[in-house]
């Protein structure tokens, strides 16, 4: 009888986990994370240049089990999100100008689908870099469009390992928001956050 | 050299959204500075940040800078009024926007430095 209960009450879904943000906040970092702690495989390639990912990466089919509840989580890890994309910056980076050229029109295909893809996720984890303000209006107008489309968002206060970071900030910044302060990179804080996406997928 | 172009409301109301970012992208692609007395909803700014990348494909242009403000104006203790006044300043995407205090604002762009007020 109690297991019935149980199967009654415990989720059992689908759904579609978007990771979204401005550039460089670690969004492909938690991918790996996510996609590592529950199907033991990173899905994207990280680096210190900005733009590294330039296309949507997805991983369907993630047996996303937390306690008693379950998801068949696809999750999304979007390019970044800029208003600009200045080829020069990626010379600094040592590349050659045709290639840093190649690279800012890809990062601006990129940009681009982020944008028309976060009009159809279900949950959008919005990274914040938490060693900087957050009042980007990058990250201002994803929010706003969330609310707008009624897109179930947590915040993901990330970079909480470095010298610096303020999640209280970025809490009382966003009172209606859930906000949980992570380290993609270390990994802390990332069962608060598997709760937190279980609790409202 | 930049310059800078002050939008009354006025002045693009009537506009579909995709005119009003070409009317604004036209401006900010020839290295000027727009500031809009306009709100935009954030699905509106998305869609111009999207427009802005994609703009004009050649190697100086290379988007846009987006600062959104608001001024409150109108205050009479007699009456108790106030308004609030919102602006949008869009810049070429390889200025810098810094705000100085409320209303007063300084664009870097590749040949100029600019202190904006707007109070």
């Amino acid at each position: 009888m109690k297991s019935l209960v149980d199967r009654f009450f415990s989720k059992n879904q689908s759904s579609t986990v978007c990771l979204i943000g401005e550039v460089n906040t670690g969004k492909s970092t938690l991918a790996n994370r996510i996609s590592t702690d529950f199907a033991a495989q990173k899905m994207s390639e990280t680096s210190e240049v900005p733009h590294e990912t330039r296309t949507i990466n997805k991983m369907e089919h993630i047996d996303f089990k937390i306690g008693k509840n379950k998801l068949d989580l696809t999750l999304v890890d979007t390019p970044g999100i800029a208003t600009s994309v200045d080829y020069k910056e990626f010379i600094q980076h040592g590349m050659t100008e045709q290639e840093a050229y190649n690279r800012a029109k890809e990062a601006t295909s990129g940009i681009i689908a982020s944008i028309n893809f976060l009009k159809q996720v279900d949950v959008a984890l919005v990274l914040m870099d938490a060693t900087k303000p957050p009042f980007d209006q990058v990250s201002l107008t994803i929010l706003g469009t969330l609310e707008m489309h009624k897109t179930k968002t947590i915040i993901c206060a990330n970079k909480t390992d470095l010298e610096g970071a303020n999640t209280d900030i970025i809490k009382s910044s966003f009172p209606h928001v859930s906000v949980v302060p992570i380290s993609a990179l270390k990994g802390h804080g990332m069962n608060e956050l598997y709760n937190e996406i279980i609790s409202i997928a | 050299m930049t310059g800078i172009e002050f939008i009354t409301a006025s002045r693009v109301d009537g506009l579909s959204d995709n005119n009003l970012f070409d009317f604004i992208l036209d401006r900010v692609s020839e290295d000027n500075i727009v500031v809009l007395e306009k709100s935009l909803d954030p699905e509106q700014k998305l869609n111009l940040i999207a427009k802005g990348l994609n703009y004009i494909q050649n190697e100086d242009y290379a988007g846009i800078k987006m600062f959104h403000f608001s001024i409150k104006t109108g205050t009479e203790r007699r009456w108790k009024s106030e308004n609030t006044i919102q602006f949008n300043l869009i810049a070429p995407g390889n200025s810098e926007i810094n705000q100085k205090r409320e209303g007063h604002y300084q664009i870097k762009t590749n040949d100029s430095e600019i202190n904006y007020s707007v109070i």
